[in-house]
């Protein structure tokens, strides 16, 4: 088993998977789900404390708990990621240089040093990621590749009108989640079967790992250059034409429960926000404080 | 590379028009550039002054806008990025990280590439990808460079000493290496995209 992980990508995929049920998440409109983890994925990039990071990685933690989804599914997205994580938290602290003036170096030995900012900074990183991780997991936990796809055609729409070609988006969209799996099992397939006929991807750097990779991706190209016709054929006998004049049978309107929801979600991300900023240095004077 | 994959009619699909088939397959094909960018992105090594590994990246992205054109070399980058934050362990730069600037400057670089690429007034031939691949180079720089200096609050002179001055060298042989696998293809089959 050890021996054919370095080829399975496909189970890599430890979330984007939709989970049927009847939460509150679950009932509401895609569009106000696409916009919230947009926001929450832009405020965990803005947020520069850790208590404001905390503070979003509560709120995510207590969406899906108080929606009936549960923390556990969430978590399980990020245990795969928390040890590389950790040693990207590592390179953080150590090698980026935190020239500030007012730094304190906390640990030192030999070249390494260590100092509040840093860890600051490691600490920050592993809290805006675990945001990131569970804010794509709230979303694609509770939206069907449907939704999704109605969710985005709808919500670009009116950007048509400045040359944004919704339509193409959901397509594009919609093929690649379609079709990524099927890409990531025939990669998986082909590799096997070039390595059983004693072909070697696992060592080399560089070139020589570069060059090993070429009799990989020609036959993959033809594959998928074969997939993508038998799919445009299927698509043109089902009648597809473009997105000019084109209706759908789902038509979801925004309901009280999505303005209310996307309401709340709005004041207690502004709220975090405003903290973040509020708790500066220049305002409190202190320290301490406006590390954290 | 095959011939077939610069053919630009259809072989077994002659009723179907020719715009949905070119959706289709700059989908897909823009899938397998961000997995082949994903597989070079393994081929790394840290300098040891540094926090900005050398990697493989970059040699997929300028390929990528070489061969997918403006609109799928972004895309196949985006899908690259995408993937990467959905849990595929391959990124080495992670968006939040100061060198996650590189990354925003991946998804431009193709970009930059295929416009270059498509003008017809300018020099062909080696001379011509390697201005194209020089500018899709310059364009990572930028956002690697402007997003590092942003994160980390180091100095200009020092933080273009950390993040482009080292990897000039490694990235021009990238860009070599790329024009010169382009370059034959482009003779023979013309100066079309895979799509």
């Amino acid at each position: 088993m050890t021996a054919r992980s370095e080829f399975e990508f496909s189970v890599k995929l430890s979330i984007g998977q939709f989970v049927p049920g009847s939460s509150l998440l679950h009932m509401l409109d895609p569009r106000v789900k696409i916009v919230v983890c947009v926001m929450l994925i832009v405020s965990a990039v803005l947020v520069g404390r850790i208590f404001a990071v905390t503070l979003l990685f509560v709120l995510v933690v207590s969406v899906l708990v108080g929606t009936g989804v549960g923390a556990g599914l969430a978590f399980r997205a990020l245990r795969p990621v928390a040890p590389f994580l950790a040693v990207l938290a590592v390179i953080q602290m150590f090698a980026i240089p935190q020239l500030r003036e007012n730094a304190v170096i906390v640990w030192e030995w030999r070249f390494l040093h260590m100092t509040d900012r840093s860890i600051v900074s490691g600490v920050l990183l592993i809290g805006r990621f675990a945001v990131i991780v569970m804010a794509l997991h709230l979303f694609s936990v509770t939206t069907s590749t449907n939704q999704l796809i109605h969710g985005v055609e709808q919500l670009v729409r009116p950007l048509e009108k400045i040359g944004v070609p919704a339509h193409e988006l959901a397509m594009v969209v919609h093929i690649s989640l379609r079709f990524l799996p099927i890409l990531l099992f025939e990669t998986e397939k082909l590799m096997m079967a070039q390595a059983s006929r004693g072909a070697d991807f696992g060592k080399g750097r560089g070139v020589r790992r570069l060059r090993r990779l070429f009799p990989l991706f020609v036959p993959m190209f033809l594959i998928s250059l074969r997939h993508a016709e038998a799919i445009a054929e299927s698509m043109e006998s089902r009648c597809y034409t473009g997105g000019r004049g084109r209706t759908s049978r789902l038509r979801p309107r925004l309901k009280r429960a999505d303005y209310l929801a996307i309401g709340a979600f709005i004041a207690a991300d502004g709220a975090i926000l405003a903290a973040n900023y509020l708790f500066s240095e220049a305002v409190w004077g202190s320290r301490a404080l406006c590390i954290l | 590379m095959h011939p077939i994959l610069f053919s630009s009619g259809l072989r077994t699909a002659p009723n179907v028009r020719h715009k949905t088939l070119l959706l289709v397959k700059g989908v897909l094909f823009s899938l397998l550039f961000a997995l082949f960018t994903g597989l070079m992105s393994k081929a790394r090594f840290f300098l040891p002054f540094t926090p900005v590994p050398v990697t493989g990246q970059v040699f997929a992205v300028l390929l990528g806008g070489l061969l997918l054109g403006r609109v799928f070399g972004p895309l196949s980058q985006a899908f690259y990025v995408g993937l990467g934050l959905l849990g595929f362990e391959w990124f080495s730069l992670f968006p939040l990280v100061p060198t996650g600037g590189y990354l925003l400057g991946f998804i431009a670089a193709p970009y930059a590439v295929s416009l270059i690429m498509e003008r017809k007034t300018a020099t062909t031939g080696f001379l011509h990808t390697m201005t194209a691949l020089s500018a899709g180079v310059f364009v990572i720089y930028l956002f690697g460079f402007a997003f590092f200096t942003a994160a980390t609050h180091t100095g200009p002179i020092v933080s273009f000493r950390l993040t482009v001055l080292p990897f000039i060298p490694f990235d021009l042989a990238k860009a070599v290496c790329a024009a010169l696998i382009i370059c034959p293809l482009k003779k023979k089959y013309g100066p079309k995209t895979l799509i």
